[in-house]
């Protein structure tokens, strides 16, 4: 490089030194406060700058954070209120997906019959090994309308190309606790509700004494139909020690029943048809043994339909009520420690649930949110680049 | 080509570009206001659009002021980072919304009779660095209108030193072939 060169862009770089654009002194003036003020939120529209960005300079989140900084309680109330909703939601959410559990008590054939109910029972049904049509209507009361868990649309429920329906039978076990003097009150309630509810008490058994060996207990049987209703009446006479349901699928049987039925009946009207054309006494004796034999298998047939159908419609229901331990209802409040630790695991589960939803939800939410400002940095940074020609 | 700007005087060195301590913002503040101005309305070549990235850059520099981090980086550098950014982000709004925008008339404030160069000699200079790229009329924006040296170039563009080095010398010689040009060419709009 010659020294001429070398003076010219000294004498060059003097050049432009001397002729760099220096700022109005209105507009330092404005922007020393600023800096004095630590740039308070109305400092970009009252300090007159932002000319050239109408409404203020800087981004959108920048002109947010000042319009936000004036009102330092909104902000938190604001995500307070964000995360209540949030978590509200969530609550909500998982109480839904308990309802099919009744009364908050899940048991496991509950969820079990729920989700066979909740699929396509059509599906399932085509899966039976029988397949002809069944004569039983709809109206048998053992299907899925009676249940605690049935839908109005589950009385519809059919195979394709027949009228197959699922059927249930119900089971449920009460637990009660009460004190020696409230056995036979209890006792009592309990006849009452089960005849509130068109229901048979079966048997029956009350023991006086003291704590611990008095008590109670019932065999009944309620329609199907009410059985939601009888047992959260049931449940409520007394302090509610345990409950169970248990739902087991009774189709299978049923179906097989109502298909040898109908082929015990063909059987019969053919042999009555070869009876009449009976050529001699002995062929005739035959066929009456015979008949006989399909009449008395018939019978069989029908009383075991009729039992299966019975099944279905009435739910048995055993109530036991016992006296004395720490389950009895000396204290009415019956609230104690074992309950607070109990309360206190129920509570921790909801809320690790809640948790686990929660992060199901912000997860995927996150990354697509981080994916989203990657990509815009990225393009942000391309841009720049652009701008400045250097790409 | 480095040599050709180690031949050029460094301006005298800011003392919130010296590593060391943490500086206060104030004082980063009232050493850099001008110098700031200064690069952006350079780069910019609009007074109003440099007095309002000007004040968002310094409004970012003092939010963010705590994430600074003396360790990596002249205050400085870090300071002229921000207002790149925002300058930039100003360049590619003109692209897109005002594609055609027309170089705002920059005066210099000394010029009045007795400054160091005539009034006709600095127009020449501004309408010259108009015709630079933005890359270029950048690097000698943060060069000789910011007072950066090479090294806090870098550390606001990015670039290594010696990639600074290079940018500078080579925007030098296109302002030096574009002042060249001039002269030989009337000299129509240089009242900027």
């Amino acid at each position: 490089m010659s020294h001429d060169l070398e003076t010219e862009f000294a004498d060059l770089a003097e050049a432009l030194r001397e002729a760099r654009p220096a700022p109005e002194p209105e507009f330092v003036e404005r922007l020393d406060q600023a800096v004095a003020d630590s740039f308070p939120p109305e400092w970009a529209d009252e300090a007159a700058l932002g000319k050239a960005g109408h409404g203020g300079i800087g981004t959108l989140t920048e002109r947010f954070r000042r319009r936000m900084r004036g009102r330092r309680v909104l902000l938190p109330a604001m995500a307070t209120f964000a995360g209540l909703i949030v978590v509200a939601t969530v609550v909500a959410a998982v109480e839904s997906g308990r309802l099919g559990d009744g009364n908050g008590e899940p048991t496991e054939t509950g969820n079990r019959v729920l989700s066979a109910g909740g699929v396509d029972s059509a599906t399932e049904d085509a899966a039976m090994p029988e397949s002809t049509a069944s004569p039983r209507s709809a109206e048998s009361g053992a299907i899925y309308e009676g249940a605690r868990l049935a839908t109005p649309a589950r009385k519809d429920a059919a195979v394709p190309g027949g009228s197959r329906q699922r059927v249930v039978a119900l089971e449920a076990r009460i637990t009660l606790g009460t004190d020696p003097d409230g056995t036979q009150d209890v006792a009592n309630e309990v006849v009452a509700v089960t005849d509130e509810h068109n229901g048979i008490v079966m048997d029956s058994e009350v023991i006086d004494g003291e704590a611990g060996k008095a008590g109670a207990s019932f065999s009944l049987l309620i329609p199907t139909a009410r059985i939601d209703s009888a047992v959260a009446a049931l449940s409520g006479i007394a302090d509610l020690k345990s409950r169970s349901q248990e739902l087991t699928d009774i189709t299978a049987p049923t179906n097989r029943t109502e298909d040898d039925i109908a082929v015990t009946r063909a059987r019969i009207r053919s042999l009555l048809g070869e009876l009449e054309d009976a050529p001699d006494e002995e062929t005739r004796r035959e066929l009456e043994w015979g008949l006989r034999s399909e009449r008395s298998r018939l019978g069989f047939l029908e009383a075991r339909l009729k039992r299966l159908e019975r099944r279905a419609d009435y739910t048995p229901v055993e109530v036991r009520v016992e006296t004395g331990g720490d389950t009895s209802s000396d204290d009415e409040s019956g609230w104690g420690l074992g309950d607070a630790v109990d309360d206190a695991g129920r509570l921790l589960g909801v809320a690790a649930g809640v948790t686990v939803l929660a992060l199901a939800v912000a997860i995927p939410i996150g990354i697509v949110v981080l994916i989203a400002l990657a990509i815009n940095r990225a393009w942000v940074r391309r841009s720049r680049r652009r701008a400045l020609g250097d790409e | 080509m480095n040599g050709m700007l180690e031949a050029v005087p460094e301006p005298e060195a800011k003392s919130a570009a010296l590593p060391g301590p943490r500086p206060l913002f104030e004082d980063l503040y009232r050493g850099s206001r001008d110098d700031l101005y200064s690069y952006v309305a350079g780069l910019l070549r609009d007074r109003v659009a440099a007095e309002d990235v000007t004040a968002l850059a310094f409004e970012r520099a003092f939010r963010k002021w705590d994430r600074f981090d003396p360790r990596k980086g002249s205050a400085r550098g870090w300071l002229f980072g921000i207002a790149r950014n925002a300058a930039l982000d100003e360049l590619r709004k003109r692209k897109r919304e005002v594609p055609a925008i027309e170089p705002e008339e920059q005066q210099a404030p000394g010029s009045v009779a007795g400054t160091v160069i005539d009034r006709e000699r600095r127009a020449d200079l501004l309408a010259a660095l108009g015709t630079l790229s933005p890359a270029d009329r950048e690097m000698v924006a943060l060069k000789y209108f910011g007072g950066l040296t090479n090294v806090e170039i870098a550390e606001a563009t990015g670039y290594s030193s010696t990639n600074v080095g290079t940018r500078l010398s080579r925007a030098m010689t296109r302002l030096r072939s574009a002042l060249q040009t001039d002269d030989s060419a009337p000299n129509e709009e240089v009242a900027r």
